[in-house]
């Protein structure tokens, strides 16, 4: 590497603890490794620090010489990249601390304890990974813990090994290296501009408006193939959101036995989560808006809407499960209140006017599903809900 | 030894006849990396990217993402004879009946909020000491992407199981997707392939999950390493630490050692979360099912700031021309977010407008010393803490027996007072702090020892202050001398500063910057003399290294 630059090792007298530096260190000498194996001859001459100066104040200060061309700037001044595909400068001075021997072979017995645990705690992991029975209750249950825990112990053990033998056993490194950041020299620079705006000459793109445009716009039609072809990733909104699975006469089914309800099913104060009859016939999709509520409030208590006071039977009620805000299904009911509560985002609905909104995010009231009885007190749908049912979308008016 | 020295001579060898690297690889090899425990952060966040690929191959391989029914018949009795998904069927296949399976899901689970955690952790450490300034916007770009992009890979990978907790978490989504302005509800239908829950979604979630994304972090993360590499890693000032130079230990041996020893650790770290600490457990939930719910139901932590500005918001709607516009959805999910990470991504750049300093900057700031920056960084992280805080008011109103509406009343205004507060209350003690240094500067710390002179005054001795352990390297000969140097160094800069702040001179490099006359330029100068404070040299105002300023 005829860019290099040179590179030094400082080594401190004998006797100094490991990891610490000693101060009256003066001479560096060579890295002599990367000495032999740079074809470019990287000296490493003997220099003397100044005291009191950092090392990387400037050149001068370096232990370091550069060989090579000269570094730009001058002593004293900084040392720019020297060549244009030069990535990294391996421009750093190191100091080498002698460990103690007896020292030194404690740490290495200390690294290959970790190492050797961490093989034990593999055997372990795979003794148990035989020998333990995911199926039998007592052991399924123990089997991620010793899994794990032996997991865990094989990579700690080899983890702590790795950083053990890097702070204990390798001499301690104080390396410098520089920087080179920043801007390339102006003289490259100049060549950049140079060359990249001779070929836009060539290319013609200023003194060709025709072209130019045309370009412009046919890089800015082109996407749209791509935009066209998401149109099949689904159908078209619109009806499916205004509807549900309900309909004219369809019973009220308990979405858990697929029960139809009677009239006095429901204790006052109870709520219970309905689906049309026969809902799991339908595909999930058809009834995911469906689930409904139905309430027993107090008696007397309930105060219908205008125009609903028949959407209701005796103090039962039935509103869409399905929070206005963001959809998730508002089950908690507050008994005390009357309150119905989403789990999700808090909004509250006040049930007994109407499901309107009395906290919370949701700007709309729960809408409501006519209900009737038939002869035999079986609960069923006057008709599907008269409103979209969830969340608002653009469309929803 | 020797057998193996001459193989590896050998290898080194073949390498260079193809490559004819030998010069780049020897320059990598001695490549210097600045040691602080803050500068781990990062590197949590790509080993834990790491772990994910690896328990993430794991898991697709037993993982099947259809939404075809199926009745359970597996070894979990709970569940046995319920109709479930294909999706959370291999779920708990991998759970209950492959040995590890759990352990690898969990270990999965864990990385991923390590990775999200780690994420935000570095950002702080990156915001807090400056280290997103010039050169190293396109960095903070690239951060703020994966930081985004992290949040969707986290929600897109556990909604997969379709439990019953994801697939509310996956109708919010359908939600909020529905409710943006005009294309809304086509979106919505585009995404899911047809009204909520649909077949389609999860399949393609998948895809995006295992294929899109992951393909992104790894360009943006090689992106992002490349970049730490070219521009060398900044570091904090200290004795010895210029911005000329990096200090520290070479790639190899040292650094690739304890690099590579800290993934074992970090992987350790979260095989030992997932072997003891349960995490989302889905066969607790059950399958989804559109009629049910359960309590408490909440996300991830990293989208938990969203949940909560859900939670916040008035509701808001408005109906125009036949057309809804739900506020209450298209704020805290949609707007909210937008603002934040528009202004993080901004951030370095709006600093660099209000302070008019666009020079090279290596050396890292210390929080203190940058007022301004750290109280807004404390507001905005007060804000967020709040947001995030709020996606738990239920369960705050469970432990603490409170109302929930007043919890929410108070949520609300605390979002708007309490940032401000934490601006005032940072900025002081950040002032403060900063006189408290240049009083040791100055008068050298206490002793506690007090004395009484002849003519009877009480005064207290006090010592020059400690010298800072200097690297060798610097103080060759000498070492006081080069620690004094650095430590006056810090005193200067520090008394400067104050005395700026009381309106005495600006310096002659104050002057920099924005140019004057007009009215941006000082309207930008009012603003930046409220945040910011303006001075245009302080990293390097000593003689050694005034010719680094120079140079820029």
């Amino acid at each position: 590497m005829s860019t290099s630059e040179g590179s030094g090792t400082q080594t401190p007298p004998e006797g100094s603890r490991p990891g610490a530096l000693s101060p009256d260190v003066g001479t560096i000498e060579g890295y002599s490794t990367d000495a032999e194996a740079s074809p470019g001859g990287v000296e490493g001459g003997g220099a003397v620090l100044r005291p009191g100066v950092p090392i990387a104040g400037g050149n001068q200060a370096r232990s370091v010489r550069h060989v090579g061309p000269p570094p730009q700037g001058g002593p004293g001044g900084p040392v720019g990249p020297v060549a244009g595909q030069q990535m990294t400068s391996d421009n750093y001075e190191i100091d080498t601390p002698q460990l103690d021997p007896a020292e030194d072979r404690r740490a290495e017995r200390r690294v290959a304890f970790a190492f050797l645990l961490s093989v034990v705690a593999t055997i372990a992991f795979i003794g148990a990974y035989i020998f333990m029975d995911i199926h039998t209750a007592s052991y399924g249950s123990w089997l991620n813990y010793v899994l794990g825990g032996t997991l865990a112990l094989t990579l700690f053990a080899f983890g702590a090994g790795q950083i053990l033998w890097a702070k204990q056993l390798i001499p301690h490194e104080y390396a410098v290296q520089d920087r080179h950041d920043g801007a390339s020299p102006p003289e490259e620079r100049a060549a950049l501009e140079e060359t990249f705006f001779k070929g836009a000459d060539q290319l013609g793109i200023a003194r060709r408006p025709l072209a130019r445009r045309t370009l412009l716009l046919a890089a800015g039609v082109f996407p749209l193939s791509g935009v066209v072809l998401l149109r099949d990733l689904g159908p078209a909104p619109e009806k499916t959101l205004r509807t549900t699975a309900w309909r004219k006469g369809n019973y009220l089914v308990d979405v858990e036995t697929k029960q139809r309800i009677k009239l006095g099913d429901l204790r006052i104060g109870a709520i219970l989560t309905v689906l049309p009859e026969h809902f799991d016939e339908l595909p999930e999709i058809d009834w995911a808006t469906a689930p409904t509520i139905l309430l027993r409030v107090r008696p007397g208590e309930n105060r219908p809407l205008k125009g609903r006071e028949n959407w209701g039977v005796g103090d039962h009620v039935a509103y869409s499960k399905i929070c206005t805000h963001a959809g998730c299904p508002t089950s908690l009911y507050e008994t005390q209140t009357q309150n119905l509560l989403c789990p999700c985002h808090q909004s509250t609905f006040k049930v007994t006017e109407g499901c309107r909104v009395v906290f919370g995010p949701a700007a709309r009231g729960l809408p409501q599903l006519p209900i009737a009885v038939d002869n035999e007190g079986f609960f069923f749908a006057q008709s599907d809900y008269l409103e979209p049912v969830g969340p608002s979308f653009w469309e929803r008016g | 030894m020797a057998v193996s020295a001459t193989v590896s001579k050998q290898a080194l060898r073949e390498v260079d006849d193809r490559l004819g690297g030998a010069g780049w690889l020897r320059k990598t090899m001695n490549k210097v990396f600045p040691d602080h425990w803050s500068f781990m952060l990062g590197e949590i966040a790509l080993y834990s990217f790491i772990i994910l690929l690896l328990t993430g191959v794991f898991l697709s391989l037993f993982f099947d993402a259809s939404v075809e029914k199926v009745i359970y018949h597996g070894s979990y009795v709970p569940l046995r004879g319920v109709e479930m998904t294909q999706a959370y069927n291999s779920t708990l296949h991998i759970t209950f009946d492959i040995r590890g399976g759990l352990l690898i899901r969990q270990i999965h689970h864990w990385a991923a909020l390590l990775f999200m955690s780690s994420i935000v952790v570095h950002l702080c450490r990156v915001f807090f000491t400056g280290a997103f300034r010039k050169p190293r916007e396109t960095n903070w770009l690239i951060g703020i992407t994966l930081l985004v992009l992290g949040i969707l890979e986290g929600f897109a990978g556990y909604s997969l199981p379709d439990d019953l907790l994801s697939g509310t978490g996956l109708r919010i989504a359908f939600s909020i997707v529905q409710g943006i302005p005009l294309v809304g509800t086509w979106a919505a239908f585009l995404l899911f392939g047809s009204d909520f829950p649909g077949t389609a979604f999860i399949p393609r979630l998948y895809i995006v999950h295992i294929l899109l994304l992951p393909a992104a972090f790894a360009a943006l993360i090689t992106f992002h390493l490349l970049m730490i590499w070219r521009q060398k890693h900044t570091d904090f000032a200290g004795p010895g630490k210029t911005e000329d130079t990096v200090v520290g230990s070479r790639l190899w041996p040292t650094y690739a050692l304890k690099g590579g020893g800290f993934f074992f650790i970090v992987f350790g770290m979260t095989a030992l979360l997932g072997a003891a600490v349960q995490i989302n457990p889905v066969w607790l939930f059950g399958p989804y099912n559109p009629s049910h719910v359960s309590a408490g139901s909440q996300p991830d932590w990293y989208m938990g700031f969203l949940d909560g500005a859900l939670r916040l918001i008035p509701n808001w709607e408005t109906n125009v021309l036949g057309h809804t516009i739900s506020w209450n959805i298209l704020v805290p999910s949609l707007v909210l977010p937008g603002i934040i990470f528009t202004l993080m991504a901004l951030y370095p750049f709006l600093e660099a407008m209000v302070t008019g300093d666009h020079r090279h900057h290596n050396l890292l700031d210390r929080p203190r010393n940058r007022p301004s920056r750290t109280a807004l960084g404390m507001m905005s992280l007060t804000f967020y803490f709040l947001l995030l805080l709020g996606s738990s008011t239920d369960v705050l109103a469970v432990i603490f027996h409170m109302s929930f509406n007043w919890l929410i009343w108070a949520f609300r205004f605390l979002l708007f007072l309490a940032p401000p507060i934490a601006y005032y209350v940072t900025r002081r003690i950040c002032l403060a702090l900063q006189r408290s240094d240049a009083d040791v500067a100055h008068h050298g710390v206490e002793t506690g020892i007090i004395s009484r002179s002849p003519s009877g005054e009480y005064t207290e001795r006090h010592a020059p202050t400690p010298t800072p352990k200097v690297p060798e390297l610097v103080a060759v000969g000498g070492g006081e001398g080069g620690a004094a140097t650095a430590a006056v160094t810090r005193t200067r800069r520090r008394g400067s500063r104050n005395n700026r702040r009381r309106g005495g001179s600006r310096g002659p490099a104050g002057s920099v910057g924005a140019g004057n006359g007009s009215t941006v330029s000082k309207a930008s100068r009012a603003i930046g003399g409220f945040f910011f404070d303006r001075d245009k040299a302080p990293e390097q105002p000593d003689s050694e290294t005034s010719t680094t300023v120079s140079r820029r």
